[in-house]
């Protein structure tokens, strides 16, 4: 494997472990998200240009318009939970908790 | 040589992203990575992939993420943990340099007949592939709408009444 798939799975494997196992606040919950579908978009990108597959190229633009849908989407979610608790800490968001 | 130096900015923008304590480093990290994904890219041939990622990324979502962090992450987060990235990010690279040792082919870099490949392809987007257009455009109407009805909730007034 070259150093270039390499780099680049490290990126989606950061990025699943930072969704995964988050500590602090809510937003950078959301910003390892947009790292794992950067990464993703960079894997098909550069995986179709080396082995001449020209179809997904097509893909990973349509997969760049959905993940821009997403972040708006958590965006919003995260402004509506700071608004009603204050914080954007998870540790703070317990309400459902036992 | 130096491609190999930008892709281990971007590993470098990446564990910034991770492992930092502070979400507006994060922010900063993933812009980082944003625009070294895009170095890569143009390197590889792909310079429409690399305008659109700079483009709709840089210039769209990290600007959406820095106006609603502004509207409602900690106004005093906690003491960067820079040292610790750093040191992350070495052991990263090393894993990555010296374990992964084949380079790729001469051929595949900044190679001079490569760079009509993503327009090409992009084309059929606008020609046989118009319903993924238009399914595309329908989904970002909704997550408008979504947007603008999660993030007022009950209201009927301004979003930040302080």
């Amino acid at each position: 494997m070259n150093i270039l798939s390499a780099v680049l799975f490290s990126l989606f494997f950061l990025g699943i472990i930072g969704v995964v196992i988050n500590r602090l606040h809510l937003l950078s919950l959301l910003l390892c998200l947009e790292l794992l579908l950067v990464s993703l978009f960079l894997n098909i990108s550069t995986w179709s240009q080396i082995h001449d597959e020209l179809v997904y190229l097509n893909f990973s633009i349509l997969l760049l318009t959905f993940s821009a849908c997403e972040a708006s989407a958590g965006l919003a979610l995260m402004v509506s939970l700071s608004r009603s608790h204050n914080t954007d800490l998870l540790a703070n968001i317990n309400l459902l908790q036992t | 040589m130096v491609f190999y130096l930008f892709m281990l900015l971007l590993l470098l923008g990446s564990t910034l992203v991770f492992y930092s304590l502070s979400p507006y480093y994060a922010a900063l990290g993933l812009m980082i990575s944003s625009l070294f994904g895009c170095v890569v890219l143009t390197s590889l041939g792909l310079t429409f992939l690399a305008l659109l990622l700079l483009l709709i990324y840089m210039g769209g979502m990290l600007v959406v993420f820095v106006y609603s962090s502004a509207l409602s992450a900690d106004r005093y987060p906690m003491v960067s943990n820079l040292g610790e990235v750093v040191l992350l990010f070495l052991l990263l690279s090393f894993w990555v340099l010296f374990i992964f040792e084949d380079f790729l082919e001469s051929s595949t870099l900044f190679n001079l007949l490569s760079p009509l490949n993503d327009l090409s392809s992009l084309s059929v987007l606008y020609d046989y592939g118009g319903a993924y257009l238009l399914v595309g455009g329908l989904a970002l109407l909704v997550v408008l709408i979504v947007a603008l009805v999660v993030s007022y909730g009950s209201s009927l007034l301004a979003l930040r009444s302080l």
